[in-house]
């Protein structure tokens, strides 16, 4: 039996000796100089014209520049350019270029890669979803050369979005010009002319970068950012307990308990998005504009940024976000208070019975169902769904709730087909900072397209096309004050809410801007780090 | 010890299924959410024996729930996968020839498959229900039951009173369904028990992974993957589904095990692979 | 060798039968990889755009043909959703996942071997009685939740290792030492989880091998001639308890490489199963094919391994392992 003792006694030593010795590392030390920040996941590709996800944006937003840069009052402000103007018809752009840039790899910056970059994303045999941004009725807008240092460019016609849209990264033609940007190596190892070189980039666990120090808006003052992926959001959130990241969002539930961490500073604000319950108006339920009112009048949306969002966000009317210039100012938003009285006049109005046996409304003998979709793995819009569908048996109505995993969701949603084989969905938007959403609401944007419930009004169809083609913020600004409590009136969308996004970042970080949907480090060559 | 441990088995398993049975006979719903007031994870206590969840839902009520999704989807696959089983391991082993090699290197062809990926794949494609769960489950357990009956059949065949029947003139078919058949019972039973605790297993991991039963309907997979955002607070959200499931699968697996020695006196000295 | 031989080729339509059908499943999926991000700046007309350049407009067979195609020139493709060669993608992720498996495989071994054969040894006593129960255990409880406990007690409770990833950044430019040390502390609880997962079957497995042998003439012979106990165990029970092994290792050598999707996606472990159920979520067709292309082969190469060592170790099997194949 001295064999088995033996083999046992030194297992029990080995591992020991293993939890011991890595139980050890932890207690490194907290003075380290390099900003650790947090990815919610992979990043696809590290070039600005090609990814489309969070993750990678992030990063490129550190690697990249654009002619425009997007500071933390959300005002685009002038980055790889010098000036530009404007011709009076509102459609020749000339941007005068910074001269001495240099790419990360010491190569000049001129007015040839601006060129190339937009040349590329027109290019069909990029595999970008970019391009129509720069299409305009069909006509791609020219970008053509002066000199080294001067662009000019011409729109088919005045385009408001157009000046927002030239904030978009530009890349190196001197590298790109001969290769397949679609498979280059480039997409993993990018070079630019931001705030930060590009080091290492190790799958599924961190980005490295340094800064550059010929960085045209001066050297920034931390000299390494970690950006660890962390795809799971309570892991994060540990991570910045223990100090590994600097930086990480805080669920609402949470939010007591790091605000009163001593080594933490939260930060409040709202995003630029709204979340809303979308009807198909197919339907043979949601075509009647009386049942789409009784069941945004049967939504408690107080309880629900309450229970949902801990009180952490505001009650949605309008498909904007109240950091937007376009948001009305409180008494111009057309609010459905929450009445099931109301609601189940609304539904008798339209010819429902209440049958008192399945406590169910009906209508030629069928009750009133529905099925909500929605995204799998989205707590909010999960938890949202289960208290609609609470609120509506309340008064009636028997709602199922499908969760999706996002493919199969999108399919489903953006099927080119009419009508749509759902009934309702609950979704979120992330707007721009153009308040233009011809694409969530122009009736041309059905069934292929954003408009995916098929709305269809006139007015707002007119209102849209006027919004992107006036240049003036305050006639603008009134545009789409309009088009809001144009389509609040025919609720196409019950708007839920706007969450608060909440942010915890270590107290040694400094230099921070205001938070916001930028960031709280912007402009990030200003941050730096105390011990 | 083996007594004592199909004893836990029953009983264990007998209560369960016991209060899966009463319990829906109550008029409490386990998904009513009181919207207004909601308090979030209650921890045990008198009113909530294992404590509420987020929505402030009783947990005890959803993990009874829980069980009659899970031991359906222990029925149902195995039940699927013991039918194609059965019907191909007869086939294949009582035909033999072309068709048999044919049969076994399609379920070669099968078996290389990663079964949990094949699952995945073909979980996205359809609607995530319940329904499909134990489809897809059972379509993609029964290459094992096959073998085993077929690896039954073979050896019954050889057996002497199989080649007395046929001197008598038997019919084949009745030798197959009559006296092959019923030999091939006891390791069935038992692959079927082993097979529940297995379906059960891979039901929770896909409810975990959101491919599983909808909300607001509970089962064990989805219970604990909602308690992901409330380790901390909330433990029990996790500890609960997670020992039932547990307990559930270790019954099913102490029973396979017990059987398996009861009805196969020769099975202490046998060399078996479980996979 | 010529049935070996035959196994092997036939082995090869068998590979293309799998790639087939899981073309197939997976084409039958709703969605590809052109709707993972949906934003409203993003319009219908580029996402057509981009179908047709990744080839997804063409018809399924021409699909797979276009991949058989790129396979013979000993290309596997570009990522979807990356646009990373596949192979590197791949080559990437694999020594996280070996990392893992091949040290759980061998504490699993270290475990299991002594402590079942003491069970075998030992049948029908306490000890085998103990060992038995935890051992069944280990194969009931889901591994994912297990994770997830050693996670709310190793981590949030005790603070004592890290709850997921590989190594700490903060230490990239430390010594070598340092960042095993990193690693090494990450890597204990998956670790942990995949072993009590696993050794549960390969106590039982070799407790009855074990007492298998001890029921044999020879041994009950040398018992007879008053050979020691001591002897007996480790001359001639272990030698031949040690055969089995083997073939478990074949068995499962597929395992070694495709990972513990589930271990590596609770603990956020870069490996080659996490990469492989993402490719599922985003419809990343390249680098599925490539990952069931390689597992199919390895599950096929594990399962000849393990008849080859078989047979090589105990020439008497060989001719019983041709007659039930």
């Amino acid at each position: 039996m001295q064999f088995f003792n033996y083999t046992l006694k030194s297992l029990f030593l080995i591992v020991f000796c293993i939890i011991l010795q890595s139980c050890s590392s932890t207690n490194k030390p907290k003075s380290n100089p390099i900003l650790s920040l947090h990815l919610g996941g992979e990043p696809t590709y590290l070039n600005p014209i090609l990814s489309t996800d969070s993750p990678s944006s992030a990063v490129e937003s550190l690697i990249f520049s654009g002619l425009f840069r997007i500071n933390s009052e959300l005002e685009l402000e002038p980055d790889l350019i010098e000036s530009y103007s404007v011709n009076p018809s509102e459609t020749t752009y000339v941007f005068k270029l910074k001269e001495n840039i240099q790419w990360h790899d010491g190569h000049p910056f001129t007015a040839n890669d601006v060129k190339f970059t937009f040349d590329t994303i027109l290019d069909k045999k990029t595999n970008t979803v970019r391009r129509s941004n720069f299409v305009i009725d069909g006509e791609p807008i020219k970008f053509s050369i002066v000199d080294d240092y001067t662009l000019k460019v011409v729109l088919p016609k005045p385009f408001a979005p157009f000046l927002n849209r030239m904030a978009m990264g530009i890349i190196p033609k001197h590298i790109l010009a001969d290769q397949d940007i679609n498979k280059s190596g480039f997409n993993r190892s990018p070079i630019g002319t931001g705030p930060y070189k590009f080091l290492s980039w190790k799958s599924a666990q961190y980005v490295h970068l340094n800064r550059y120090e010929n960085y045209h808006f001066g050297q920034p003052k931390i000299k390494d950012i970690i950006l660890k992926i962390i795809p799971d959001s309570n892991t994060a959130l540990l991570a910045l307990e223990k100090g590994e990241v600097d930086e990480s969002g805080i669920p609402a539930k949470d939010f007591e308990r790091y605000s009163s961490k001593p080594e933490l500073n939260i930060y409040q604000y709202y995003d630029l998005v709204y979340t809303y319950l979308g009807f198909n108006l197919k339907n043979k339920y949601f075509k009647d504009h009386k049942v789409r009112q009784a069941i945004a009048h049967a939504i408690n949306k107080d309880a629900i940024v309450k229970s949902v969002l801990k009180g952490f966000g505001m009650v949605a009317n309008i498909p904007a976000s109240p950091i937007l210039w376009s948001y009305p100012s409180k008494e111009n938003i057309p609010v459905y208070k929450y009445r099931p009285d109301v609601a189940k006049q609304l539904l008798t109005d339209s010819g429902f019975i209440f049958n008192e046996e399945t406590l169910l409304f009906e209508k030629d003998g069928e009750p009133f169902t529905f099925k909500i979709i929605t995204n799998k793995g989205n707590k909010s819009r999960e938890k949202s769904a289960q208290l609609i569908q609470q609120m509506l048996s309340d008064i009636g109505i028997k709602v199922q709730i499908q969760l999706l995993e996002w493919s199969s969701f999108i399919k489903i949603v953006n099927a080119n087909e009419s009508p749509k084989g759902y009934d309702a969905v609950i979704l979120g938007w992330s707007l721009g900072l153009d308040p233009d959403s011809y694409s969530i609401w122009h009736s041309s944007q059905y069934p292929q397209g954003f408009n995916f419930i098929g709305y269809k009004n006139k007015q707002v169809d007119g209102l849209l096309e006027q919004g992107r083609s006036t240049l003036n913020q305050d006639k603008r600004a009134g545009i789409y004050q309009s088009i809001y409590s144009e389509i609040a009136k025919d609720v196409p969308y019950i708007f839920l809410y706007f969450p608060e996004t909440i942010l915890g970042v270590n107290k040694r970080v400094k230099g921070l801007s205001k938070a916001g949907p930028t960031g709280i480090m912007n402009p990030i060559q200003n941050v730096y780090l105390v011990q | 010890m083996m007594t004592s441990k199909l004893w836990f088995s029953f009983i264990y398993l007998g209560l369960l299924a016991v209060l899966a049975i009463i319990i829906p006979l109550f008029p409490q719903d386990p998904n009513a959410i009181n919207a207004i007031a909601l308090n979030g994870p209650t921890p045990p206590s008198l009113a909530h024996w294992f404590g509420t969840d987020d929505l402030g839902r009783d947990i005890f009520l959803r993990s009874i729930y829980g069980a009659r999704i899970s031991l359906m989807v222990g029925f149902v696959a195995v039940g699927i996968a013991l039918l194609i089983g059965i019907v191909i391991g007869l086939i294949s082993g009582f035909l033999g020839g072309i068709i048999d090699a044919l049969i076994m290197r399609t379920i070669d062809v099968l078996m290389a498959l990663p079964t949990l990926f094949l699952i995945l794949m073909i979980q996205v494609t359809l609607d995530p229900s319940i329904y499909n769960v134990m489809v897809v489950i059972g379509l993609t357990s029964w290459m094992g039951m096959a073998r085993l009956v077929r690896a039954e059949v073979l050896s019954i065949k050889e057996r002497s009173f199989v080649t007395a029947c046929r001197a008598r003139g038997i019919a084949e078919k009745k030798i197959l369904f009559k006296h092959i058949l019923p030999h091939t019972l006891n390791p069935i039973i038992v692959a079927a028990m082993l097979g529940m605790g297995g379906a059960i297993l891979v039901e929770s991991v896909l409810s975990f992974l959101g491919l599983g039963v909808q909300p607001p309907h509970a089962s064990w997979g989805n219970m604990l993957e909602n308690s992901l955002g409330f380790l901390r607070e909330a433990p029990w959200m996790a500890l609960i589904p997670g020992i039932l499931i547990t307990l559930t699968v270790l019954s099913l697996n102490f029973l396979g095990d017990g059987l398996w020695l009861l009805l196969d006196p020769k099975a202490k000295e046998k060399n078996v692979i479980r996979t | 060798m010529p049935y070996y031989l035959k196994r092997l080729l036939s082995a090869i339509p068998l590979v293309f039968g799998i790639t087939f059908l899981s073309f197939l499943i997976m084409h039958l999926s709703p969605g590809d990889p052109t709707l993972m991000y949906m934003d409203p700046s993003v319009s219908a007309d580029d996402l057509v755009q981009v179908r047709q350049n990744l080839g997804l407009d063409k018809p399924l067979l021409i699909q797979y043909f276009l991949w058989l195609k790129q396979l013979f020139q000993g290309n596997l493709g570009y990522s979807f959703v990356t646009g990373k060669p596949v192979l590197s993608a791949i080559l990437e992720r694999l020594p996280a996942t070996l990392l893992l498996s091949l040290s759980s495989l061998i504490i699993i071994l270290l475990i299991t071997f002594p402590l079942g054969i003491l069970c075998g040894y030992k049948k029908d006593t306490w000890v085998d009685d103990s060992i038995t129960i935890f051992s069944f255990f280990g194969l009931s409880i889901p591994t994912f939740w297990l994770g997830l406990i050693f996670i709310l007690f190793f981590s949030i409770q005790l603070d004592l290792f890290p709850t997921s990833g590989f190594m700490d950044p903060m230490v990239i430019n430390a010594s070598f030492f340092d960042r095993a040390k990193s690693v090494l502390h990450h890597m204990t609880l998956p670790l942990l989880t995949i072993i009590i997962g696993g050794i549960a079957g390969l106590i039982r497995y070799n407790r009855f091998s074990m007492i298998k042998i001890l029921a044999q003439d020879y041994i009950i012979s040398a018992r007879a001639r008053g050979i020691s106990e001591k002897r007996i165990l480790f001359k001639h029970a272990m030698k031949n308890a040690l055969l089995p092994i083997i073939t478990i290792l074949g068995l499962d050598l597929p395992s070694l490489i495709s990972g513990s999707f589930i271990i590596e996606y609770i603990f956020s472990w870069p490996g080659m199963g996490q990469l492989g159920v993402q490719a599922v979520f985003q419809r990343d067709y390249p680098i599925l094919m490539a990952t069931i292309l390689f597992s199919s082969i390895l599950i096929i190469l594990g399962n000849l391994l393990a008849d080859l060592c078989y047979a090589y170790a105990d020439p008497r099997i060989s001719k019983k392992v041709k007659r039930l194949k």
